[in-house]
């Protein structure tokens, strides 16, 4: 994909080429190349100035012809003036010639150069013809000042001149600086890294670093590379990808990101990516993407530019000929000129990719990636959002709610007895810490916690998809952890306090995780983990309703844990017991129900579902941005951000019309004006700088920020990372089992 | 008034162009420096982008003043004018010669000092221009210097703007202000020409823009006391 050498923006379509020193370089639009010949090449921002002063010295000098016109205007007012002899006259004549010369030679040779290069190429456009209208004035006045009468239009030809340019830069410039800032936001990688190179460290570019070289990191720099820790620990700012704020800790082994900031640790990296290859890299790539992606608004304004240039070329040609037929070929010209600078739609050519832009950036600003323009028009037609359960409204962690522990029946003690719940707690971590499984892990997150020491543990063995085995130090017997099956397998007796059918038939009826621990022949306690919904997940429903959005859960579960779904987020419609097919097929039959669907899963088990809704989108992406099915993608995994996506392309898509409007409308109006030779040219050339100028104001204004409710975390046990106090969380073993 | 005040306006710019030594030769130099291969049109766009600056600022002088007689009457207004602007044109001449004219003057003269401060911003903005013009590389480039340069605050200039307000045309104020500095091209052209030599030797006139500056003030007020007797005597 080509960019185009002044803007640097993607170019869609055909690229018109220049030579320049020799070699062909891409230009989005005419108006680049107008702009580039006309004020040189972009340079590194602030440093020249030049380009801006070739505007300005033309500005000035326009404006001095101005000034010299309307003193003469004046004088002639006023009658009072006539103290201008013919040879001061002379004098300011031949000054106006000298200085409206100098302007078109400067700001009108690049755009008479470029409308003819673009006339050659066969296409028309109402700027060759103004700029036709421009020459046309300037050479009626030179033929005027040498003849010595007529009238001369320096003043109209030059200002003309200096606007049309000043649009043309104004809207080059928008989009250059558009692009540039959606380019800032994720070019977070430093240019430089420090590599160990056969044991010395150098300073080189990050480029030039191969996967596997190890790379240093220090403390408050930003990580050059993707790749694994291999020496020291620290913390890790990742909040650009995750969307986390709380910083990450990575020990050796652990995958830190390109990007990302090192907080305190004094790193030794392993590069596994580097440049595109890196996460950060992938999400600029994605956004760079997104934002070649024409989105369906821009088809309305090609069709008007469609319909508006034959008009304005008829309307043009009929007030020349009309004016110049009634009054004079001047008062036809100047008639004419201001017709098709009312009717030029310059800033029709930016208005929707500005706002867009503007959009998807302050999208990826509050961590949300559009993953283009069509998907942004989509999200603003939402009215039914679907959610995955798992992992989706849940954090997908599993949290420990209940122990019960069985009470030794008929007074028999037990070895090990009196057990506790904190004995068995450390019991049940000790061999859970042992295994990755997420119910084992949610164990031992409960016991590190609750304080609970893990002990060492023999002959260790873990049975895939029913339980771990193993041998506390100094205990005789092996101590089982697992499924109710397991326990059976196990030959261990469960006793009725621990069946589900009493303690445990609420939690079974919630759609929880049983878990059970027991040694000697007999089954000692039933630990009930749960699913944690997302302590925002109540706000985001709440607000979806608000904006007058239909919300359905689609989850897997039973019906049981639907029932408790709907209680607790107030959500209506819950449908339960779904396979992924079935979720496919729901969101078809919505979308054959005229309804216009969007999907919120978490992006890997909901694929397909994701790619049948009108828009997918998927969380908790940061750091795998592959996620080709979604429409949208979230960074972190706050629900919130659904219905402030939503927000966010209704807000693009009133931008995008109010661009238009103003890019369109208001010219639409004044061609009557403008025909009936009530408007100035240079009023018309203001009329249309002006009305670029609102378009990249519009475009560029300040965003409603982020609504910052606070985290109302009622009825949830906190956020993740936070683990509940042992007391709140787990009833006493003397309260449940009686 | 146009032959007797043109003049004057040009002699200023002669006389002030000692002062412009100080300042200004550096772009003419720069100039000169920058254009290897046409020395002539370089200096020649140069001059005229200074000359236009000078123009613009006495077209608009002009034209306010201009503006200004819809209001008063044309013979007082005129007048009244050429007497504040004497009066300014006076004090600026005194003070370039190192008087200060009384202490309560100096309230004034901090105001002014003000106005400068105010400036500042606008002339950050024109020595960013500068620094990126400086050599300038093409003909575009010298003309735009040139406007800059013309663009500058100048005690010079700020002496025949009050006049150009004066003249109470835009055309009138634009032409006095083309002759002033039409008066600024011999000592400019020639350290373009001469180079540095010149500069020590122009500076022990020091006094002399000053003097010019003061002499344009005094005549500017008496001719408007003598037009304004005239006037009173015509009254009765």
């Amino acid at each position: 994909m080509n960019s185009c050498t002044y803007c640097a923006l993607p170019i869609q379509g055909r690229p018109r080429l220049i030579k320049i020193a020799g070699q062909d370089a891409p230009f989005c639009c005419w108006g680049c190349v107008v702009v580039y010949q006309a004020l040189g090449s972009r340079g590194e921002r602030g440093q020249s100035t030049v380009p801006l002063l070739k505007l300005g010295t033309g500005l000035l000098f326009a404006m001095v012809v101005m000034v010299i016109s309307w003193s003469r205007y004046l004088d002639q007012l006023l009658g009072g003036g006539g103290g201008v002899g013919p040879a001061e006259a002379f004098l300011y004549r031949s000054y106006l010639f000298f200085a409206a010369s100098a302007v078109m030679l400067i700001l009108g040779l690049p755009i008479a150069a470029a409308s003819w290069k673009s006339l050659r190429r066969g296409s028309v456009g109402l700027d060759s013809l103004i700029v036709l209208g421009i020459f046309a004035a300037y050479g009626r006045s030179l033929v005027s000042t040498f003849s010595g009468h007529g009238e001369v239009f320096y003043d109209t030809a030059t200002m003309i001149l200096v606007l049309v340019t000043l649009g043309h830069y104004l809207e080059s410039e928008a989009k250059a600086r558009a692009s540039a800032a959606l380019r800032a936001l994720f070019d977070l990688t430093p240019r430089q890294a420090i590599v160990i190179r056969e044991g010395q460290e150098q300073r080189v570019d990050v480029a030039s670093v191969a996967v596997g070289e190890t790379v240093r990191v220090r403390p408050g720099e930003a990580f050059p590379v993707d790749g694994q820790v291999l020496e020291g620990e620290g913390s890790a700012g990742e909040a650009v990808l995750t969307g986390e704020s709380a910083p990450a800790f990575k020990r050796p082994g652990d995958r830190v990101f390109a990007g990302t900031q090192d907080l305190d640790g004094a790193f030794l990296v392993i590069t596994r990516g580097v440049g595109d290859q890196t996460a950060v890299g992938r999400l600029a790539k994605f956004l760079d993407e997104a934002r070649q992606a024409k989105a369906p608004m821009a088809r309305i304004a090609d069709r008007v530019a469609a319909v508006i240039l034959p008009l304005a070329i008829t309307i043009a040609l009929a007030c020349f000929v009309f004016w110049g037929w009634r009054v004079s070929p001047d008062r036809g010209l100047m008639v004419a000129l201001a017709v098709l600078l009312i009717t030029c739609p310059c800033a029709l050519g930016i208005a929707t990719p500005l706002a867009l832009w503007s959009g998807l950036g302050e999208a990826a600003r509050r961590g949300i990636l559009i993953r283009s323009g069509e998907a942004l028009e989509t999200l603003t037609k939402v009215n039914h959002v679907y959610f995955d359960k798992t992992g989706t409204l849940t954090t997908g962690d599993l949290t420990l709610s209940s122990v019960t522990v069985c009470q030794e029946p008929d007074g028999q003690q037990s070895q090990r007895a009196p057990s506790g719940d904190d004995e068995l707690i450390s019991i049940a971590a000790s061999l859970a810490c042992l295994s990755k499984h997420p119910v084992a892990e949610a164990i031992v997150r409960f016991a590190a916690g609750s304080k609970i020491a893990v002990r060492p543990v023999q002959e260790f063995r873990s049975w895939a998809g029913l339980g771990l085995q193993g041998r506390l130090e100094g205990q005789d017997s092996p101590v089982y952890l697992g499924s109710r099956l397991f326990m059976e397998r196990a030959g261990l007796l469960i006793d009725a306090a621990l069946r589900e059918d009493r303690g445990g038939a609420e939690a079974v009826g919630h759609g929880k995780t049983m878990l059970y621990a027991g040694w000697d022949g007999r089954a000692r306690a039933l630990f009930v983990l749960r699913e944690e919904v997302r302590p925002e997940a109540a706000q985001a429903i709440s607000r979806l309703k608000r904006m007058g959005i239909a919300v359905s859960v689609l989850t897997g579960d039973g019906q049981p844990a639907a029932e408790a779904l709907k209680a607790q987020l107030g959500i209506d419609d819950v449908r339960w017991g779904l396979m992924p097919e079935d979720k496919v097929r729901l969101l078809q039959q919505a979308k054959e129900g005229g309804r216009v669907a969007a999907m919120v899963g978490d992006g890997v088990n909901d694929a397909p579902a994701l790619a049948t809704a009108a828009v997918g989108i998927a969380m908790g992406c940061g750091t795998d941005i592959a996620r080709e099915a979604a429409g949208a993608n979230l960074l972190g995994s706050d629900l919130r951000h659904v219905p402030e996506l939503i927000a966010l392309a209704r807000q693009t898509r009133r931008l995008i019309a109010g661009n238009l409007f103003w890019a369109i409308f208001y010219n639409v109006v004044a061609i009557p004006f403008a025909a009936s030779g009530l408007l100035a040219p240079v009023i018309s050339a203001l009329a249309m700088v002006s009305s670029s100028l609102f378009v990249v104001g519009n475009s560029f204004r300040k965003w409603a920020p982020e609504p910052a409710t606070p985290l109302t975390t009622a009825g949830n046990s906190g956020e993740r990372g936070n683990r509940p106090p042992m007391q709140a969380a787990v009833p006493r073993a003397s309260e449940q089992a009686a | 008034m146009i032959p007797m005040e043109l003049g004057l306006a040009f002699l200023m710019g002669l006389g002030g162009s000692v002062h412009c030594l100080g300042m200004c030769s550096g772009f003419a130099l720069a100039v000169a420096r920058g254009s290897a291969r046409r020395p002539v049109l370089h200096q020649a766009l140069y001059s005229s982008g200074r000359l236009s600056a000078y123009m613009f600022l006495g077209l608009l002088a002009g034209t306010l003043g201009q503006s200004l007689q819809v209001v008063i009457p044309l013979q007082s207004a005129q007048t009244s004018l050429a007497i504040v602007a004497g009066i300014i044109i006076t004090v600026l001449g005194l003070r370039m010669l190192g008087l200060r004219p009384e202490a309560r003057w100096q309230a004034v003269s901090h105001r002014l000092g003000s106005i400068n401060g105010g400036l500042r911003a606008a002339v950050g903005l024109l020595s960013s221009a500068i620094r990126s013009l400086t050599p300038p590389a093409s003909p575009t480039q010298a003309l735009s210097l040139g406007l800059v340069n013309g663009l500058l605050p100048c005690p010079v200039v700020y002496a025949v703007l009050p006049m150009a307000l004066a003249t109470g045309s835009g055309l009138r104020g634009g032409l006095l202000m083309l002759a002033l500095g039409a008066g600024t091209l011999p000592m400019m052209l020639g350290v373009a020409i001469a180079g540095r030599t010149l500069i020590p030797r122009a500076q022990r006139l020091a006094r002399l823009p000053g003097l010019t500056v003061l002499i344009f003030g005094l005549v500017t007020l008496g001719r408007a006391f003598l037009s304004w007797g005239t006037a009173v005597h015509t009254m009765f």
